[in-house]
C-alpha cells in the first residue's frame, strides 16, 4: 500500500543555510502526524515542500506515491491545505470566499451546501453573509477549514492550525480531525500545541534544526513525557 | 546642533544606501551614455552645419561682390542669407526642425526663412529628437521619482520607520534628510554631466555670452530637478504603500510630461487660431493690389506717386526728372509691400507671440512645461531668436534693396533704359549681413514667466510641499 | 470552463470595488474622447478652409467670364477684348490644387500641420522660394499631435500596464497566492485568466472608442470600412501585444514594484528612447542639405537661360514640345519676350532645375527609409506609421499628392499652351473644359500593413511562449 504522504531524502537548503537535512519520513493513509518544533525548525520547509510551493535541493516529496516536484498540478488535487493565517479576499463574504475557492478546485456547490461547511466548520450562521474583512483571526481560520472540508482531499496539511482558536473551538476542530482520520483521510500538522498533539495524533515528529530528531508514538506517551521530550530534543 | 545633526545623518544614510543600489548605477550609466550621445550627435550635427553655412555664406557674399550688372537685376538675382547657429543649440535642438534657416533676399518680395527639417520627415521625427535637454527635461525627473518614491514607503513596509521617529528623527528631520541625500544622489549625476558638457564652451572662439548662458541654463535645471526630488520624497511621505506612490508619481511624469504639453498647447492654438497659408498670401495680395485703408490701388497709387514726384521737382513729363523714376517708383512698391508684409505677418506673429506667453502663462501648472521653454530660450532654438533673426534679416533686406533701387534712381541714366550697370567697387561697398544676437536679458524677458514659473515651483516645494508632507507623513 | 467563469465573475467582482482602476479607465476614455473632438475640429477647420478656397476660386471664375460680356466703360471694354487670353485667364485664375483630407484624418494627424496641402496652379512653374508650408505656430508642431492616435500608441499601453503590473503581486500580497495555488492546482492558469479577463474588457473599451472615432470620421466625410477594418485590427493587435509583455512580466513573479519597473522602462524605451536616439543618430548621419548649391544654381540659370538668345530658347522648346509645333512661327519666335522665348525660358528652367532637384530629393529619401528601416522593429514606430499612412497624413500621402498636383500642372499648361503659343483667345464656353484637379488619396500599403500586423502577432505569439516557460521555471517562488 502507497504511503499518503513519503518524504525520500528530502533535504532543502538556501545559500549556506540548510533549511532542510535529508528527512526520511513515511504517513500511510488515515493516520494522523504532527510536527513539533521551535520556529526555524523545519516544519513549515517539510509543509511547503509537499505543497510544492518550493523545489527540494536534494531527494524527493511524494504525495499518494506521486513526485510532488515533478507533477504539481496533480499532487495538489489531492492535498488540502489550511495555513497558519488564513488570507481570504477581504470585500467577500465567507460564503463568496468559500464558493470561490471550491470553484477553483473545480466543484460547484449550492449556498446551503457552503454554508453547511462552515458550519461544521465551526463559523456561526451570523458570520457567513458578512465580509471577510471584519472576521476575527478565529473565524477565517474556520473559513480555511471549511475549505479543506469542501475539497474532500485525501491528504490535508496544517500549519499550526489552532493557533487562534479559543479551547471550544479547539475541541471542535480536533472532533473534525479525527472524524476525518475516520474516513481515511491522512494529516500532516505541524503545531506548537505539545498536548493538542498528544489527544490528536498518532504519532508525533520532533524537529529541531531541520533535522527530524524523534519519531513516538502517540498512544505510547504521555503529554507531560512528550513534553519533556521535546525540551531534551530542542536542548 | 542635535536637529542638523540627525539630518545629516538621515542624507548621510540615503546617500549612501543610494550608492549600493546597482539599480542606480544603472540608470546613471544610462543616463551618461544617452547624455554623451546626445552631446556628441550634437556636436557633429553643429559642426557640419557651420561649416556649410560659412560656406554658402562665403559664396553667395562672393557672387554677390563679382558681379557687373544693373543694380535693379541684381535687385532680383539677389542674395542668401542663414539663420546663425548659437552654440547651446547643441544641447537643445528646441524648435529648430521645425524652423527654417535661410532667407532669401530678392526684390519685390518679402520672404520667409525657409527650409525646415519638418518638411522633409515622416512621422518618426514626431516621436522626438534625443537631446541633452530632453534627457534633462523628460528623462532625468522619471529618475528622480523613481529614486525617491520608496525612500519613506519602504521605511514603513521594513518596519524601520517607527524605529527612527523613536530615535529621534522626527518627520520634518526625516523628510528634509532624505530629500537632501536624494539630491545629493542626483547632484552626483548630473554635475559631472554638465561639467563635462561645458568645456567645449570653454575654447576660445566660443562667444562669452554661451559660457552665461550655459551657467543660466544649467542653474536652472539643478531648481528643476530639486523640484522633482521634493515632490518624489513628498509622495513617498503621504503615501500608503511603495506601491501606491510608484503609481501616484508615475501618474504625476505622465501627466506633466507627456499629456499636459500637448493638451495645453492644442488648446491655445484654438483659442488663438492662425490663418491658413492660402488665406495669408491671398490677404497680402490683396492688400497690395487693393491697397490698405483708402491708400488706393498699386495703379492709382503709382499714378498719385508720379504726380508727386513730377511737383517735387517741378517738371511736368517724367523723362524731365533729373532721376531714374523707376528707381523710385520701384521702392515706392517695396516700402508699400513693407508695409503690408509687417502689417499682416506682424499680426501672425502677435498671435503666434500671443500663444507663446499664454503658453507660459499657463506652465505655472506645469513645471516641465516651464522648463522646456526656459531651456530653448537659454539655447537659442526657440521662436524668439527666430524672430529676432527674421527681423534683422528683413531689415537688412530692405535696406540691401533699396540701396540697389535708390542707386538706380540716383544713376543718372535714362527713364526705363536697363544699360546702366555697376560693377565690383560697388557691391563690394555694399555692407555685409552682420547678426546681433539678442541680450540674454532680452531673452530672460520674453521667457519671463517660465523663469517664474521654475522659482514659483522651488518655492512651492520648500514653503509648502515639504511643510504638508511632513504634517501628513503616513507612520 | 467552469474555471474561466469563476476567475471572470470573481475579477469583475474585485473589479468594481478597485476604485482606482475605474478611475484610470474613465481617465483614458475621457482623454480618447477629447482626443477625436480635437481631431474632428482640425480637420474641420481644414475643410473649411478648402470651402473657402473654392468660394473664392468660383467667385474669381464668374468674375472672369463676366469681364467677357462687361463693356460699360473704356477699361472694361479692353478688358473684354483680352479676357480670354490664356496670359490673363492663367493669372487671374491659377488653379487650386488641393489635397483634401481623407477619411480617417481626424484620428490621426501625422504631418497634416507641416507639409503643403494647397498649391496655386499656374501653367509655368517659377522655383521660387516663396513659403508653401502651412502658417503655423512651431510650438504647436514641437508638442506632437494630441489626436486619438497617440493616445492609443502612447496612452493604451501606460493604462495596460497599470492594469496587468499587480497580477501576480496583489495575490501574493494579500496571501492568497497559496490557498489559489493548492485549491487550484496551477495558480499560472489563473494569473493567465486574470490577464485575459482584463485584455478582453480593454478590447471592449477600445473597440467602443474606435467605432465612437469611425462615427466622427463619418460625419465629415465618406465612409472607407477598409481603412476602418484596418484600423481596429491595428489596434487590437497593438493592444494584444501590450498585454503579450506584461503577461511576460507579471510571470516572472517579481514584486508588483519591480514588475512596472520593468514595463515602465520597457514603454520608454519603445516610445521614447529609442525612436529619439535614432532620430538624433539620422539627423547626424544625414543632416539636411542647405541648398544653398541649389539655389545658386538657380539664379545662375534664371540669368542664363533668360539671356540666351531667343532661337536658342524656341529651338529647344520646340525639340522638347514637338506638340505645339503647328504654332511655330520663325519670325515671331525670334523677338526677345516673345511667347515662346519665354515658354522656351521656363522649359529649360524646368528642365535644369529637375535635374539639379532629383539628387536632394534622393537624399532625403535615402534618409527616411534608412530611418524607418531602423525603425522596423519598434512596433510603437510602425504602428504609428501605418496608423498615419490610413488616415493619409504620412509623408508619403503628401509625395503622392506632390506628384499629382505636378502632373496637373502639366495638364493645365497643355491645355492653356495651344491656345497661347498660337495667339488664339479662349471663348467662355470653353471655360467648362478646363482640367479639373481630384485628389483621391493613394491606395492602402497593404503590404506594409500586412507586414505591421505579422510582426505585432509574432511578438506577441514570441512573448506567450515565453511567458509558459517562464511559468515553468518560476513556479517554485
Amino acid at each position: 500500500m502507497t504511503n499518503a504522504l513519503e518524504a525520500a531524502q528530502l533535504a532543502k537548503n538556501y545559500n549556506n543555510h540548510i533549511a532542510l537535512h535529508p528527512l526520511e519520513l513515511q504517513i500511510p493513509p488515515g493516520q494522523i502526524f504532527c510536527l513539533l518544533g521551535q520556529n526555524g525548525a523545519g516544519k513549515t520547509t517539510t509543509i511547503n515542500l509537499f505543497l510544492g510551493f518550493i523545489e527540494p535541493s536534494s531527494g524527493q516529496a511524494l504525495i499518494n506515491g506521486v513526485n510532488v516536484a515533478k507533477n504539481t498540478d496533480i499532487t495538489r488535487q489531492a492535498v488540502a491545505y489550511i495555513p497558519e493565517v488564513v488570507h481570504l479576499y477581504g470585500n467577500l463574504t465567507g460564503v463568496e470566499n468559500l464558493d470561490f475557492f471550491n470553484r477553483l478546485a473545480g466543484f460547484r456547490f449550492s449556498p446551503k451546501e457552503l454554508k453547511a461547511f462552515l458550519l461544521k466548520a465551526g463559523l456561526q450562521e451570523e458570520a457567513h453573509e458578512k465580509k471577510l474583512g471584519g472576521y476575527s483571526k478565529g473565524m477565517r481560520q474556520k473559513v480555511g477549514i471549511a475549505i479543506a472540508l469542501a475539497k474532500n482531499a485525501s491528504v490535508i496539511l496544517m500549519d499550526e492550525p489552532t493557533s487562534g482558536l479559543d479551547p471550544k473551538a479547539t475541541l471542535e476542530f480536533n472532533a473534525i480531525c479525527r472524524e476525518l482520520s475516520d474516513q481515511g483521510k491522512t494529516i500532516l500538522m505541524a503545531t506548537h500545541d505539545i498536548f493538542n498533539a498528544t489527544s490528536l495524533g498518532h504519532r508525533i515528529g520532533i524537529m529541531r534544526d531541520g533535522h527530524l530528531k524523534h519519531i513516538v508514538d502517540a498512544s505510547g506517551i504521555t503529554a507531560e513525557g512528550l513534553q519533556q521530550l521535546y525540551f531534551e530534543s530542542i536542548g | 546642533m542635535k536637529k542638523t545633526g540627525n539630518i545629516l545623518t538621515i542624507a548621510k544614510k540615503e546617500y549612501r544606501e543610494a550608492l549600493r543600489n546597482k539599480i542606480l548605477w544603472l540608470f546613471a550609466g544610462i543616463t551618461w551614455l544617452l547624455i554623451i550621445f546626445a552631446a556628441f550627435a550634437g556636436w557633429q550635427r553643429q559642426e557640419g552645419i557651420h561649416i556649410q553655412k560659412q560656406k554658402a555664406t562665403a559664396l553667395f557674399r562672393h557672387e554677390w561682390e563679382e558681379q557687373e550688372a544693373n543694380p535693379h537685376s541684381a535687385a532680383h538675382f539677389g542674395t542668401y542669407l542663414f539663420k546663425p547657429s548659437s552654440v547651446l543649440e547643441v544641447y537643445d535642438h528646441g524648435l529648430n526642425s521645425y524652423l527654417g534657416n535661410t532667407y532669401r533676399v530678392e526684390a519685390h518680395v518679402q520672404h520667409e526663412v525657409n527650409h525646415s527639417e519638418a518638411e522633409h520627415a515622416d512621422t518618426n521625427l514626431r516621436f522626438g529628437e534625443l537631446s541633452v535637454a530632453t534627457v534633462f527635461q523628460l528623462l532625468l525627473p522619471l529618475m528622480i521619482l523613481l529614486l525617491s518614491f520608496s525612500s519613506i514607503t519602504r521605511e514603513r513596509e521594513g518596519n524601520t520607520l517607527k524605529i527612527l521617529m523613536i530615535q529621534g528623527g522626527r518627520p520634518a528631520r526625516l523628510v528634509w534628510g532624505k530629500l537632501l541625500g536624494i539630491y545629493a544622489i542626483v547632484l552626483t549625476v548630473v554635475v559631472p554631466a554638465l561639467l563635462l558638457l561645458s568645456t567645449p564652451l570653454m575654447a576660445a572662439d566660443i562667444q562669452p555670452d554661451s559660457l552665461l548662458r550655459f551657467t543660466l541654463f544649467s542653474l536652472t535645471y539643478l531648481v528643476y530637478f530639486f523640484v522633482f526630488t521634493v515632490i518624489g520624497i513628498c509622495i513617498s511621505a503621504i503615501s500608503r504603500s511603495s506601491n501606491t506612490a510608484l503609481a501616484t508619481s508615475l501618474g504625476i511624469w505622465v501627466l506633466l510630461a507627456v499629456l499636459l504639453p500637448r493638451a495645453t498647447i492644442r488648446w491655445i492654438d484654438s483659442a488663438y487660431p492662425l490663418p491658413s497659408r492660402y488665406e495669408f498670401n491671398r490677404t497680402m495680395s490683396q492688400a497690395y493690389q487693393q491697397g490698405m485703408n483708402k491708400d488706393g490701388t498699386s495703379s492709382e497709387r503709382w499714378k498719385k506717386f508720379m504726380q508727386e514726384t513730377l511737383k517735387k521737382y517741378g517738371v511736368d513729363t517724367v523723362t524731365k526728372l533729373p532721376v531714374n523714376f523707376d528707381g523710385l517708383a520701384m521702392q515706392m512698391g517695396e516700402d508699400y509691400n513693407s508695409k503690408v508684409y509687417d502689417r499682416f505677418a506682424g499680426q501672425v506673429e502677435q498671435l503666434i507671440k500671443k500663444q507663446q506667453t499664454r503658453l507660459e502663462q499657463w506652465s505655472i501648472l506645469n513645471p516641465f512645461q516651464a522648463m522646456q521653454q526656459l531651456s530653448m530660450g537659454m539655447a537659442g532654438s526657440d521662436y524668439f531668436h527666430h524672430l529676432y533673426f527674421h527681423h534683422q534679416a528683413k531689415s537688412y533686406r530692405d535696406e540691401f534693396v533699396r540701396t540697389l533701387n535708390l542707386d538706380l534712381a540716383n544713376s543718372g541714366s535714362a527713364y526705363l533704359s536697363y544699360n546702366y550697370t555697376v560693377g565690383p567697387d560697388f557691391f563690394k561697398r555694399m555692407k555685409d549681413f552682420t547678426y546681433q544676437p539678442p541680450s540674454l536679458k532680452e531673452v530672460i524677458r520674453f521667457h519671463q514667466w517660465s523663469l517664474f514659473s521654475i522659482t514659483f515651483w522651488c518655492g512651492l516645494s520648500i514653503l509648502l510641499f515639504i511643510p504638508l508632507a511632513i504634517r501628513l507623513i503616513k507612520i | 470552463m467552469l474555471l474561466l467563469k469563476t476567475i471572470f465573475r470573481h475579477e469583475w467582482k474585485q473589479l468594481t470595488q478597485q476604485r482606482w482602476m475605474w478611475i484610470s479607465l474613465l481617465a483614458f476614455v475621457l482623454i480618447s474622447v477629447l482626443s477625436l473632438v480635437t481631431g474632428r475640429r482640425s480637420v474641420q477647420t481644414r475643410l473649411t478652409q478648402i470651402d473657402s478656397i473654392h468660394t473664392a476660386y468660383n467667385r474669381d471664375y464668374a468674375a472672369v467670364l463676366k469681364k467677357f460680356t462687361d463693356t460699360s466703360t473704356a477699361k472694361a471694354k479692353t478688358d473684354a477684348k483680352n479676357a480670354g487670353m490664356p496670359v490673363m485667364i492663367n493669372f487671374r485664375l491659377p488653379q487650386p490644387a488641393i489635397k483634401t483630407p481623407a477619411t480617417l484624418s481626424p484620428l490621426a494627424t501625422g504631418m497634416m500641420d507641416i507639409l503643403p496641402w494647397y498649391q496655386q496652379i499656374r501653367y509655368v512653374k517659377n522655383f521660387n522660394e516663396a513659403a508653401v508650408v502651412p502658417v503655423s505656430n512651431p510650438l504647436v508642431l514641437f508638442a506632437g499631435s494630441f489626436d486619438y492616435s497617440f493616445v492609443l500608441i502612447y496612452l493604451l499601453p501606460l493604462l495596460i500596464i497599470s492594469w496587468c503590473y499587480a497580477v501576480f503581486d496583489s495575490e501574493k500580497n494579500a496571501g492568497t497566492i497559496r490557498l489559489l495555488a493548492v485549491q487550484s492546482g496551477k495558480p499560472e492558469t489563473i494569473f493567465r485568466l486574470k490577464l485575459l479577463f482584463r485584455a478582453v474588457l480593454l478590447a471592449a473599451v477600445v473597440v467602443l472608442l474606435n467605432i465612437a472615432g469611425f462615427v466622427v470620421c463619418s460625419g465629415l466625410q465618406d465612409t472607407n470600412w477598409m481603412a476602418y477594418g484596418w484600423w481596429m485590427l491595428l489596434s487590437l493587435l497593438y493592444l494584444l501585444f501590450w498585454f503579450s509583455l506584461c503577461r511576460l512580466f507579471v510571470a516572472f513573479r517579481k514584486s508588483g514594484i519591480a514588475t512596472a519597473l520593468y514595463l515602465i522602462t520597457s514603454w520608454l524605451a519603445l516610445l521614447l528612447v529609442i525612436p529619439s536616439l535614432c532620430n538624433t543618430y539620422m539627423q547626424a548621419k544625414y543632416p539636411l542639405p542647405l541648398q544653398d548649391e541649389i539655389a545658386a544654381y538657380r539664379r545662375h540659370q534664371s540669368e542664363e537661360i533668360w539671356n540666351s538668345a531667343p532661337k536658342l530658347l524656341a529651338d529647344s522648346f520646340n525639340k522638347n514640345n514637338p506638340q505645339y509645333a503647328a504654332s511655330i512661327d520663325e519670325a515671331k519666335d525670334t523677338v526677345k519676350l516673345s511667347d515662346r522665348y519665354v515658354a522656351g525660358y521656363y522649359d529649360l528652367l524646368e528642365r535644369r532645375m529637375n535635374r539639379v532637384l532629383q539628387p536632394l530629393q534622393q537624399q532625403m529619401q535615402t534618409r527616411n527609409t534608412a530611418l524607418q528601416k531602423l525603425l522596423a522593429w519598434n512596433p510603437a514606430s510602425f504602428t504609428q506609421g501605418n496608423l498615419a499612412g490610413l488616415a493619409g497624413t504620412n509623408l508619403a500621402a503628401y509625395d503622392f499628392y506632390s506628384v499629382k498636383a505636378d502632373s496637373f500642372q502639366k495638364r493645365w499648361q497643355a491645355f492653356l499652351y495651344p491656345y497661347h503659343l498660337a495667339d488664339q483667345l479662349l471663348k467662355p464656353e470653353q471655360f467648362n473644359q478646363f482640367p479639373q484637379f481630384s485628389y483621391q488619396d493613394p491606395s492602402l500599403d497593404v503590404a506594409h500593413l500586412r507586414r505591421s500586423i505579422i510582426l505585432l502577432s509574432l511578438f506577441s505569439l514570441l512573448f506567450l511562449i515565453l511567458s509558459n516557460r517562464a511559468d515553468r521555471y518560476f513556479r517554485f517562488i
